[in-house]
């Protein structure tokens, strides 16, 4: 598989905040990469820093195996927080400056308007769009030239339930045509909807990364009470697929392995001879697992 | 030439732009049209003879150089645009280098200084002959050196405008900034300062390029010349004297340090 993104060691200050500290990690083709992590803990400064646009104080990346430079962003779609176009000028316009920019002709322009919706836009004014529109338009520009490689800052920002869910599939369907998506967001849902691989960032550092399924898998969890509580407590902890979360005063916390239903926990519980007064189960979120990745990382300046 | 169309788009569409020209145009046209109704008679000096060739290029460079300020602030709002819609940040995600995003506009500024040249020359033609009583080929293109150096004085006043706003960013403090530095910053620092640098400063020197015309000369230059021939006074205005070709120059130098400050404020850029 070839390396599209090479990242090492990169670091960038803005005066005595750290926006980005050491960070590296490596974007194989085909991969769709999710940076996730709260507001302000460097990712759209990562993307910036990879873009071009902000010069690192430390480390280096490389695109394509090759040297950076602003021709390899000729071949990279991106699209960084909030869409930036002249308010002036039409939606073809606007795109044609992208066009040229890329140094691509103009023939692909009808198709992304007609991939985000905006083709029955395409005369009006920029400045006379909704803030959904123009993200949708961004999201165009960086379809436009169908380039290998996206780079996607917060692509669903101000868009309706309905918007978000479409972007969403346009993203999917690119990742289905084999493109490399680079897709920085905090909204841990879309990561996980979307990206097959995952980066976490906080203040700067990368905290976690690895396989979307494995960093943030949903879990089942069940909170258990019984008459004697000690009792439980101690027949829980022989078994292999629980594993203990919190004791409280009146249940347990409990997490279960994938596999294990609740109706079995209670079959095998009755068979050690704890009777349940409360068995009562419910998914662990993923905004709770993410907090906790992020709480518990010892780096906390 | 890919350049050129992405700031053709750019610049072509957008209403300021084709306002600032318009008001540039017409104010220009207004004093020229003024000063060719001028009644003026005192002891025999008659002011009509500034408009007739080859004094009309010279008297026009110098109608032209007052409105340059326009073609400054002109520059600054295209440039100060691309820092308020961000897309100078986007076009370099999209992949133009930032010696490109430069180079568009010098290309630009270069295209009004063009513009303002081919203003001048296109009115300068057409009252020249109107008001010329008879005239020879001789007359029409001995003071055209005007142009080219109305083209380089108007290109210096865009450029400064340009590395002004490149420290900036922001149209207002850009524009005050510009507009005080002519007048009274550069004032005040040419005070205080030696009189032999005084002469290099950029705001004097640029303004050099088109000196007023000489009225009481050129209106007597007539029984000057019937008096003595070969004028000094009447040769004065019309050909290049030397300090004009190294104001000249020394503007176009002025001209090319501009955009290599500008240059080096871009290439260290964050965006």
């Amino acid at each position: 598989m070839k390396t599209i993104l090479k990242v090492e060691g990169l670091t960038k200050s803005f005066g005595k905040i750290r926006a980005v500290s050491n960070l590296s990690f490596e974007v194989i083709q085909g991969q769709v990469v999710g940076v996730l992590g709260p507001n302000g803990s460097g990712k759209t400064t990562t993307l910036g820093l990879i873009l071009g646009i902000k010069f690192p104080d430390s480390g280096s990346f490389q695109w394509f195996n090759r040297e950076k430079g602003p021709n390899a962003n000729k071949h990279i779609g991106a699209l960084i927080e909030v869409p930036y176009f002249y308010p002036y000028l039409d939606l073809e316009k606007n795109l044609r400056i992208v066009a040229l920019v890329r140094g691509q002709g103009f023939n692909d322009i009808q198709r992304v308007l007609d991939v985000v919706g905006l083709s029955n836009r395409s005369k009006s004014a920029y400045y006379t769009l909704s803030l959904g529109m123009k993200q949708r338009l961004a999201l165009a520009s960086a379809l436009l030239g169908n380039p290998d490689v996206l780079v996607l800052d917060e692509p669903t920002n101000g868009l309706d339930p309905e918007g978000i869910a479409e972007v969403r599939e346009i993203i999917k369907k690119q990742s289905e045509m084999g493109k490399t998506i680079i897709l920085a967001s905090h909204i841990l849902d879309e990561v996980e909807k979307v990206c097959s691989d995952v980066v976490i960032l906080k203040n700067g550092e990368k905290i976690a990364q690895g396989k979307v399924n494995e960093l943030l898998s949903e879990k089942v969890l069940a909170s258990v009470s019984a008459e004697n509580m000690d009792a439980l407590e101690n027949c829980l902890k022989t078994h292999q697929k629980v594993s203990i979360q919190q004791v409280k005063d009146n249940f347990i916390q409990i997490s279960l392995e994938e596999g294990l239903t609740t109706l079995e926990l209670n079959r095998w519980l009755i068979e050690k001879g704890i009777i349940i007064s409360t068995l009562e189960f419910h998914k662990k979120s993923l905004e709770s697992q993410f907090l906790e990745l992020v709480k518990d990382h010892p780096n906390q300046k | 030439m890919r350049i050129a169309r992405i700031e053709g788009i750019k610049t072509w569409n957008y209403s300021t732009f084709k306002v600032l020209i318009l008001l540039h145009a017409i104010l220009f046209l207004l004093i020229t049209l003024i000063s060719s109704n001028i009644q003026f008679n005192i002891q025999g000096v008659n002011i009509a003879k500034i408009l007739h060739f080859p004094h009309v290029w010279n008297t026009l460079a110098w109608f032209a150089s007052w409105f340059n300020l326009i073609l400054g602030v002109l520059a600054i709002v295209l440039v100060s645009n691309e820092f308020q819609f961000r897309t100078f940040r986007k076009q370099l995600i999209d992949g133009l280098s930032r010696n490109e995003l430069l180079g568009g506009k010098v290309l630009v500024m270069n295209l009004v200084a063009i513009y303002a040249m081919l203003l001048v020359f296109i009115t300068g033609l057409i009252i020249g002959i109107i008001k010329t009583p008879n005239f020879t080929l001789t007359d029409l293109l001995n003071g055209l050196n005007y142009l080219p150096i109305l083209y380089i004085q108007a290109l210096a006043y865009t450029l400064l405008a340009l590395l002004f706003v490149f420290i900036f960013k922001t149209p207002g403090p850009s524009i005050i900034v510009y507009l005080l530095y002519f007048f009274p910053i550069e004032p005040i620092i040419r005070a205080i300062i030696p009189e032999s640098i005084v002469r290099f400063m950029p705001a004097k020197i640029i303004s050099k390029l088109t000196p007023m015309p000489d009225f009481v000369g050129i209106s007597l230059s007539d029984m000057i010349e019937l008096n003595i021939s070969g004028s000094d006074l009447f040769s004065q205005n019309v050909s290049m004297s030397p300090s004009l070709t190294v104001t000249t120059l020394l503007v176009l130098l002025y001209c090319i340090i501009f955009v290599l400050i500008s240059r080096q404020i871009l290439i260290h850029k964050n965006f």
